[in-house]
């Protein structure tokens, strides 16, 4: 697929801080490409850089195959999405959302149309006439969606644009935001420290930390294949483990976690872990049984801690060897059993969940 | 736009008490000294130049005397001239000073502040310095011969001009520093990003929230030097009468408290009426802050 923004190479300094350290990344038409990351870690850098607001020290950037490297804000057709939303106040919602096109030197009749079907989009038909102060968080939002979705960009940005409202309207925006993005076609650029809307919303993610790109991948290859220790436990959780390699052929690697336990994992031919590694294992591709028998492969450990929560119970086991580790089972109903704290339980995981770490 | 409702805050332990010794002060010291203002502009004089008390209209009457009405007329351009020229040099510094670096901001506004380290009536007298025909400004002219005689600059309208404004220019610059500072930097950006360019960023957004600054130092300017004598005595020498040598002359050699009073009385109004239609225009717009 075609690169709509692409970075080579961008680097910023605020002084003696790196904000942002040679960063090459490829954003593609169409999708929804999130940074995640945690405060401080430069996405909210990249993000600007993009939009025009941020120089860069070093590298390029480029929109739809042209560079726009020195170009100022009002000469790059993206649009952003601020964390405050920054309605004007002195305007109407109908005034806000013809900004852009006013310009742009869009006719008046034009500009009218695509004003009301911007408004039919972000549904919020009959708020024209109000001032930003005069709306809710919720709907300030949409405003502030509609006022870059109608100037048609190329690329929307959002940062942290779930940030300030209230947990059951942010899912029900994710789940929105998604909808229209499918229905406008716009590549957008998400930015947010919340890695659970990342997951939910995007098609891609770049986790971003101290400066870099740690990992850039589809959700599904973040979430189940994550390549470092810091990717591993941002998004979602994750048991990590040094491991010692022990051998490593036919595509397995074997693997020694700690006295009487061995594990098995899929060997990634094109990196050599050396002696000494670390794996991830998700807490849900656990499988636990209240047993008291080892058999060949499982491992024995007591139940010390039990969190409810929801669906999932997580449950904190001490390994016979000694290890600590949290995974996740289905919580225990009238007609379902499942281990419970204080229980003697047999666990194993199969070697397609050992995720061996760089 | 953030707080939940800017308009109502908690008083505190004293309430408006608080507000108790200012209350005070501008009932004896402003609005009673104004409204006998106000009621020796209704008053007779007698031939000697004593008040006497009575309902008559003859001092509002020789206001428009054309002689009075002139000067009138012309001390409200006069001094427009001197807001606009105000606002023009005073707006870009004001803010410009707003947007500085938070570090460099007390700082630059202790230098806006200095010129009122020193008596006003020195520095108008320094200006005088510089002007007048064996002044600073001829001298240098003459040295450069860039002019074979010295040019009047002195005791003319434009050095009346240059007083005012440099008289009232940190005034200006204070009221527009406060609503730049204010400005939330987002919006500009908004601005840009929705594809404004510089100057329309400044006309559609930047101007219009720096309104109230805008206008309180228009306010703030316009006002005072309707009523200033001073710079017109001084740097004008009389020959640019303004409204407030002439209220000072009825209250002086004149002896003509009534017409005097009267003057002040149409200033009083004329200010109130400026400052209800800018308290109303802001009131507006606050609501939507």
């Amino acid at each position: 697929m075609e690169a709509m923004i692409e970075l080579r190479g961008v680097s910023k300094r605020y002084g003696t801080v790196e904000a942002v350290r040679d960063v090459s990344l490829s954003i593609r038409a169409g999708e929804i490409l999130t940074l995640l990351g945690p405060s401080g870690s430069g996405k909210t850098t990249l993000l600007r850089m993009i939009a025009g607001f941020e120089s860069v020290d070093g590298g390029s950037v480029w929109l739809d195959g042209k560079e726009v490297t020195k170009a100022p804000p009002y000469e790059r057709d993206v649009r952003l999405v601020f964390q405050s939303y920054a309605l004007f106040p002195h305007l109407s919602v109908a005034e806000n959302l013809a900004f852009g096109l006013r310009m742009q030197g869009v006719a008046k009749a034009e500009r009218e149309a695509r004003v009301r079907d911007a408004i039919g989009l972000v549904q919020i038909d009959g708020l024209e006439k109000r001032r930003p102060s005069e709306l809710s968080g919720g709907q300030r939002q949409r405003v502030a969606l509609a006022r870059a979705l109608v100037c048609r960009p190329k690329v929307l940005l959002l940062d942290e644009p779930l940030s300030a409202l209230d947990a059951k309207l942010r899912e029900a925006m994710q789940v929105e935001l998604k909808k229209l993005q499918q229905k406008v076609g716009i590549t957008f650029v998400f930015v947010t420290h919340d890695q659970e809307s990342a997951l939910v919303l995007s098609d891609r993610i770049a986790v971003v930390n101290a400066g870099r790109i740690e990992q850039e991948g589809s959700v599904a290859e973040i979430y189940h294949r994550p390549r470092t220790a810091f990717v591993a436990s941002f998004i979602g959780e994750a048991n990590l483990l040094p491991a010692k390699v022990l051998s490593r052929s036919n595509g397995i690697l074997r693997l020694h976690v700690a006295k009487g336990m061995e594990l098995l994992a899929n060997d990634d031919p094109s990196h050599d872990p050396g002696p000494n590694a670390t794996i991830a294992i998700r807490p849900e591709k656990i499988n636990v049984e209240r047993d008291e028998f080892e058999m060949d492969g499982t491992f024995l450990a007591t139940v010390e801690g039990e969190v409810f929560r929801g669906p999932l119970a997580q449950l904190t086991l001490k390994t016979d060897a000694g290890l600590e580790i949290v995974v996740a089972v289905a919580t225990r109903t009238a007609d379902r059993d499942a281990p419970a704290k204080g229980d003697r339980v047999r666990w194993w995981v199969h070697r397609d969940d050992v995720v061996v770490l760089r | 736009m953030s707080d939940e409702n800017p308009r109502r805050r908690p008083l505190g332990p004293f309430g408006g008490a608080l507000a108790a010794p200012l209350l005070l002060w501008l009932l004896t010291l402003v609005v009673l000294p104004n409204l006998i203002l106000v009621g020796y502009s209704f008053c007779d004089r007698d031939d000697l130049g004593q008040v006497v008390p009575s309902f008559s209209l003859e001092a509002f009457a020789r206001i428009l005397d054309p002689t009075y009405l002139h000067i009138l007329v012309h001390s409200l351009w006069l001094s427009g001239i001197a807001t606009a020229l105000c606002l023009v040099i005073g707006y870009p510094v004001g803010y410009f000073l707003g947007r500085a670096k938070e570090s460099w901001r007390n700082k630059l506004l202790v230098v806006v502040m200095i010129p009122f380290w020193t008596s006003f009536l020195v520095r108008t007298y320094a200006w005088m310095i510089l002007l007048r025909s064996e002044g600073l400004i001829n001298g240098l002219l003459q040295i450069t011969h860039l002019t074979s005689a010295p040019v009047d600059m002195l005791y003319t309208e434009g050095a009346v001009l240059i007083g005012l404004v440099y008289a009232y220019l940190p005034f200006t610059i204070l009221p527009i520093y406060a609503s730049a500072e204010k400005l939330d930097g987002a919006l500009v950006e908004a601005a840009y990003d929705l594809g404004a360019r510089p100057w329309r960023v400044f006309v559609h957004v930047i101007l219009p929230l720096t309104r109230p600054g805008i206008v309180a130092a228009a306010l703030f300017v316009f006002i005072p030097s309707i009523g200033m004598f001073a710079i017109a005595d001084l740097m004008g020498g009389g020959r640019v009468p303004l409204v407030g040598n002439v209220i000072q002359n009825q209250f002086g050699q004149a002896r003509n408290w009534p017409f005097g009073a009267a003057l002040g009385t149409t200033l009083l109004v004329l200010f109130l009426a400026l400052l209800a239609w800018a308290l109303h225009e802001d009131g507006e717009e606050a609501l939507h802050r």
